[in-house]
């Protein structure tokens, strides 16, 4: 109980600096903010208006706790160019991202776990320099690399695959498949290392000397005792995953958080930035806390790293 | 395949240092006659959609991903030394703020913070190795406190503590030294990984200027011509990923070698 007390004040403080860290980014701006919102030619008036609607003439602590009052409403601000409210467009984008998120999980599953899983079996010990290559070359290929290949071949080429929008699972494929292949090889890389750890164990031991087949130990008794590090280590690479989806969804011209992020910086829509890199923060972490909390759950011996 | 990396790596390095001696042409040498060729004779990598040639713009394009990826490394490791070393060995509350800040900076997606940082401050070259610094320092830090901590209670250390040396001439001499390889598969594993944070950010037009596109700056380019012209995507694409393997494979064998008990990273 102590313990889950001190995790969850941690995890109050690390939001709060995020979420300050968010606020001070505005300061980062060369210039006037209001410079960038108003087009040129407009007079002195007009921008102190906006100035005082924007709340930049106070000082910088009421600013914040403006700010901080503001976020418990979920009110982030609006959108310089829509001037619809940041948190609505937010709402509305998350949905699309969930989805090629969960997708090309469950895609870096289906290629990644059966590979790790063979690379680790000991009679394929062989071939092991072979299963090594794969995650390695794997990781080497950046989305941004993989991804317009992938549109060349399997959109235009062979045009199995519509090369960008929404809709249809179809247009779900390609960019799911480009960000499963790198997260499949860290996938394999980790469940090969998961299960020559729990091969080396005692109980593995134990159940070779009572007899049972290889095959049986492995697939009954390795596996399960080796997923439970595997969940939870790909809970880490959920960061990739989001980052990834900046990229990805941009050269689909998808929409989603991460290409509204892109578009935003494009046309310096500063508020929607500042709200996207908040909530896209709060995300990670909150999935690296469950991770965290998942890890020692599982583990109730180990200390939470 | 280890020989093969390093050489590799030297290539690219070598010709980049080399290249303005070997190839007379103009990296900016616009034929718009020639433009969107394929692959030919003396243009192994084929034209842009300016006529211009893509190995030259290759190679020149290493250079700005070789000083980012150099001055980010290097600017990291320092930093994340010194600052690990202070924490790993004062202890107490200096360890606790550095720790906390490092873990804060962990704690953001590199690509996610160095984009946040170039959202708001706009794109240069400089503003692009401060952003991947920025997030690359803390990784550093965390490994050399660790060590530090644990270097501290070695018999060797506290002997030379007892026999009076003095504390800079000890954490220069005897500590620091036994840093080193972890340091350096650490700093080739970051030299990866800020090379596609770096890419990809150069992808979406938010790094460097166009004139002198990185690696990632001609994939952005190429991908507008997909369909019609796919060696602008495949070679750029492909020294890339030479590279990235070389530097993996390398930072693989070398944690084999100083480091073999531990699998994943």
């Amino acid at each position: 109980m102590k313990f889950f007390l001190k995790k969850t004040l941690v995890n109050i403080f690390v939001v709060f600096i995020i979420v300050s860290f968010t606020f001070l980014l505005m300061f980062l701006i060369p210039g006037d903010p209001v410079d960038f919102i108003l087009k040129d030619g407009v007079s002195l008036e007009d921008k102190n208006l906006l100035r005082k609607e924007m709340g930049l003439d106070k000082p910088l602590l009421e600013q914040y706790a403006h700010f901080l009052w503001d976020l418990l409403y979920l009110d982030l601000g609006k959108s310089v160019h829509t001037g619809e409210s940041v948190a609505g467009t937010i709402a509305r984008q998350f949905p699309f991202t969930f989805f090629l998120s969960l997708l090309s999980l469950f895609m870096a599953f289906i290629w990644g776990l059966p590979v790790g899983v063979l690379s680790a079996h000991p009679s394929f010990k062989k071939f092991e320099k072979i299963f090594d290559l794969f995650p390695l070359v794997f990781f080497s290929v950046p989305v941004f690399v993989s991804a317009p290949l992938l549109i060349w071949f399997f959109a235009g080429k062979m045009a199995w695959f519509p090369v960008s929008g929404a809709g249809s699972f179809s247009y779900l494929f390609l960019p799911a498949l480009s960000l499963a292949l790198p997260l499949g090889a860290v996938l394999m890389k980790i469940t090969k290392a998961s299960i020559l750890e729990v091969l080396s164990s005692d109980f593995v031991r134990t159940a070779k000397s009572k007899g049972l087949s290889t095959s049986k130990i492995y697939f009954h008794h390795v596996l399960k005792n080796a997923l439970i590090p595997i969940i939870t280590v790909l809970g880490l690479q959920m960061g990739a995953l989001l980052t990834g989806t900046v990229i990805v969804e941009t050269i689909f011209d998808r929409p989603g958080i991460g290409n509204l992020l892109y578009s935003s910086i494009v046309s310096r829509d500063y508020p929607l930035i500042q709200g996207l890199i908040l909530f896209i923060a709060l995300i990670y972490i909150f999935i690296n806390r469950w991770t965290d909390w998942l890890y020692t759950f599982f583990n109730p011996f180990m200390e939470s790293s | 395949m280890k020989y093969f990396s390093i050489f590799f790596l030297l290539i690219i390095v070598l010709l980049t240092l080399l290249l303005p001696f070997i190839f007379t042409y103009d990296p900016h040498q616009i034929d718009l006659s020639k433009s969107f060729t394929g692959p030919f004779w003396p243009h192994l990598f084929g034209l842009d959609e300016n006529g211009k040639d893509l190995f030259v713009q290759v190679i020149y394009g290493t250079r700005i991903s070789l000083i980012v990826i150099f001055s980010v490394v290097s600017v990291s490791f320092l930093m994340g030394l010194i600052l690990g070393t202070l924490a790993g060995w004062m202890e107490g509350w200096i360890e606790i703020v550095i720790m906390a800040f490092a873990d804060l900076v962990l704690a953001f997606p590199k690509f996610l913070m160095a984009l946040a940082l170039i959202a708001m401050l706009g794109s240069s070259l400089f503003h692009l190795i401060f952003a991947l610094s920025f997030s690359t320092w803390a990784g550093f830090a965390r490994l050399t406190r660790g060590e530090i901590k644990h270097l501290k209670k070695k018999e060797f250390v506290l002997q030379a503590q007892s026999a009076g040396a003095h504390l800079v001439f000890l954490i220069y001499r005897h500590i620091w030294p036994s840093l080193f390889g972890l340091m350096a598969i650490h700093s080739i594993f970051q030299s990866a990984a800020v090379l596609i944070a770096e890419s990809g950010l150069s992808f979406l037009g938010l790094g460097t200027s166009l004139e002198n596109p990185s690696w990632g700056g001609l994939l952005g380019m190429g991908r507008n011509y997909i369909f019609s012209s796919p060696h602008l995507i495949f070679f750029p694409g492909l020294v890339l990923f030479l590279f990235l393997l070389s530097l993996n494979y390398l930072g693989e064998s070398l944690r084999d070698h100083f480091d073999p008990q531990s699998q994943s990273s």
